[in-house]
């Protein structure tokens, strides 16, 4: 089914696929497309909230103010802007399959439940930062900051590994509370989600410092793209073998047909094109998740661990992708260039109208209050429900024009 | 499954609720504004930004106020004819009856309202504008199918608590409104302004209550007379550390919000 143009995605009866039919040519069902939507907002997800919350340990690990004030420019436009797709995964989740979703969020509740008090309080020492008073403020919210950076993805991940290393069973808190997400797998993806996370970050930062015209920033970043790109290599390696040990059934998964073939892309590639890289791991972190989800129809056991497709996709290079990067960057700048200019607008001084125009316009509030009494009250027919609910609307914006007119907020007692 | 989404989102008790809720933001948002800035008036304060605060904020709450006592009408009849028992247990409705009474404050208690105020006739007058129309009671439901003793408690504690709330706003958003357009002035009295800074934190407490309102009242159900609240719970252990846990988070967020506030008032940003 993967293989048809997005184009004929039609609206089918839900049915389910013989057992042993081949998958390409099995029709396409309604619980695929939503499917392959959270694969595609889980892959965005991990992207580009991954290079969010690595920002974060860019940030804190700043060589000095010139470092921490590209990374200001670079991310600040949308940071924290991310987390929509969690939203919109979460969403589709809940409502494509409850079953899913009830499982996973009972079992998993402790890393999720964390997760998402490191994301409120990562916004909100973001938001913070910039109003310290005190350098002990400053690092205080600092330190929140980057904490939260680490330990966001960090818990995201181990809740992947512990559904992919298929410790979640289906049901209402079937699986254990601690050992689901606590243990290699979980810990393992965890902590390939952070170091991904600061690789795809430092590969952005070092294209969008090279476009800045900041070579001393491109060589520092560089440097931290390499050093994580080969952690996160190692990881993964490491990573196999806690996975082999683990889950079986995933370390096969990973090492045989679709899987395979993106892990061997994943070996041979090189640190070539920092800027190319970015772009490139959202595309090749999509395909490699299209290739999974279509094997495992009906399972609670989403084997594409995105976090490792975006991990290993990203080494290889591309024109295309060159020109995608170009463009965001080209987007972003067209943004930075942009902001502010709205903020100094010039407020023509209010027209002066008579004060007869304010009684009318009182008394025209005052009929469409009635009015709309009058007819939402008395009445249950749909028609006159609406009706008097525009009324009564209408009663506010034309009262509020009546009474807090400029002219009279203008005059003295 | 036959799942309809568009039905389930904009079923019969959605229309009411949002009306309900969007005047509710436009109230509270009002109020609240004004309330900080009433605060300020009685400290003194007179100069332009003040006055266009306070002005402006109750003018919408002073509108939405009255508006939303008819949105509220509108609401019950709704219920009343969707959700009879949510009705009775607004109410304390024991035995279905016809010319049902309605009761201002008191307990229920096995069955019927005790030391409350009553008025004759006035729950169906209100609920089917008909001083004889049959009203459906508690009893028309077994007991393991409404909330319980407590839970009608705290709902009609809750309920009253809103409809006396909002009564009041709409009476002191009718008072400013008169002032201000017949005597084109704000009131003298220091009593307003201490009314207005009351209707703050009140219209929240109005808005929150209302919320109890409707989600004790159609308990045992969290999908009405489809799914059981018991059987839509988290098995998760724990949840209570969770709940804590956020009870921190927020707080603390709160403060940090209300010291920056305060540290931003006393050095605003230059315009």
């Amino acid at each position: 089914m993967w293989g048809r143009s997005p184009l004929v995605l039609a609206w089918r009866p839900l049915e389910l696929a013989e057992p042993g039919t081949n998958l390409l040519e099995a029709p396409l069902v309604l619980a695929d497309v939503a499917a392959a939507l959270i694969v595609i907002g889980l892959t965005a997800y991990v992207v580009l909230g991954g290079a969010d919350f690595g920002t974060g340990i860019w940030d804190l690990t700043a060589s000095g103010e010139h470092m921490r004030a590209r990374i200001k420019r670079s991310m600040g436009p949308v940071w924290e802007a991310n987390h929509v797709w969690l939203i919109f995964v979460l969403v589709l989740l809940w409502t494509a399959f409850p079953p899913a979703f009830g499982s996973i969020t009972s079992t998993l509740a402790i890393p999720l439940f964390a997760a998402a008090v490191g994301i409120i309080l990562r916004g909100g020492a973001f938001a913070l930062r910039g109003e310290a008073a005190t350098m002990l403020e400053a690092h205080g919210l600092g330190a929140v900051f980057a904490l939260s950076s680490i330990l966001v993805p960090f818990f995201l991940g181990a809740a992947v590994g512990g559904i992919a290393s298929g410790q979640v069973p289906v049901g209402n808190s079937e699986g254990d509370a601690w050992s689901s997400w606590w243990n290699g797998t979980g810990v393992v993806v965890g902590l390939i989600a952070v170091v991904t996370g600061a690789h795809l970050a430092a590969v952005f930062l070092g294209a969008d410092s090279h476009r800045a015209g900041q070579p001393d920033l491109v060589r520092a970043f560089r440097t931290r793209a390499l050093g994580s790109g080969i952690a996160a290599g190692g990881l993964a390696v490491v990573g196999l073998l806690v996975v082999r040990s683990d889950a079986p059934d995933l370390y096969d998964g990973l090492t045989s047909g679709r899987g395979l073939g993106v892990r061997a892309r994943h070996g041979r590639g090189g640190t070539r094109d920092a800027r190319a890289r970015v772009a490139l791991a959202f595309r090749a972190g999509a395909i490699h998740g299209r290739g999974r989800g279509g094997g495992d129809r009906g399972r609670l056991r989403p084997r594409p661990a995105a976090l490792h497709a975006a991990a290993r996709a990203d080494r290889s290079g591309g024109g295309r992708a060159r020109r995608d990067a170009g463009r965001a960057a080209g987007l972003r700048n067209g943004r930075d260039g942009g902001a502010g200019a709205g903020a100094r607008l010039a407020l023509p001084p209010p027209p002066q109208r008579p004060p007869g125009h304010r009684e009318q316009r009182m008394k025209a509030a005052l009929a469409l209050f009635v009015l709309g009494t009058a007819v939402l009250v008395p009445f249950d027919a749909p028609v006159a429900l609406v009706a008097g609910v525009f009324l009564l609307l209408a009663w506010i914006v034309v009262g509020v024009f009546a009474v807090a007119s400029p002219e009279r907020l203008a005059g003295d007692d | 499954v036959n799942a309809k989404p568009f039905e389930a989102l904009f079923n019969d008790n959605f229309w009411h609720e949002l009306v309900h809720m969007y005047l509710a933001g436009i109230i509270v948002a009002g109020f609240i504004v004004a309330a900080v800035h009433a605060a300020g008036w009685l400290r003194g304060r007179r100069e332009r930004r003040h006055r266009v605060g306070l002005v402006v904020a109750l003018t919408f709450g002073a509108l939405a106020a009255p508006a939303q006592l008819l949105v509220g009408d509108w609401a019950a009849r709704t219920v009343a004819d969707n959700q009879p028992t949510k009705l009775a247990v607004f109410e304390g409705l024991g035995p279905t009856e016809d010319g049902a009474p309605l009761h201002v404050l008191g307990i229920y208690e096995d069955g019927d309202v005790k030391y409350g105020i009553e008025f004759p006739k006035l729950l169906s007058l209100l609920a089917y504008h008909d001083p004889n129309a049959r009203v459906q009671g508690l009893d028309a439901v077994a007991a393991n199918d409404r909330p319980s003793e407590t839970g009608i408690n705290i709902v009609r504690l809750s309920f009253q608590g809103m409809v006396a709330i909002g009564t009041r706003l709409a009476a002191l958003g009718v008072l400013f409104l008169w002032i201000w357009w017949r005597r084109r002035r704000l009131p003298h009295s220091p009593w307003f302004y201490g009314a207005v800074v009351a209707a703050g934190p009140l219209s929240f407490v109005a808005l929150i209550a209302g919320w109890v309102t409707t989600e004790v009242g159609r308990q045992p159900w969290i999908v009405y007379e489809v799914m059981r609240t018991e059987d839509a719970v988290t098995g998760a252990s724990g949840i209570p550390v969770g709940y804590g846990a956020l009870v921190v988070v927020y707080v603390g967020l709160a403060a940090i919000a209300a010291v920056m506030l305060r540290r931003l008032a006393r050095k605003p940003l230059e315009v």
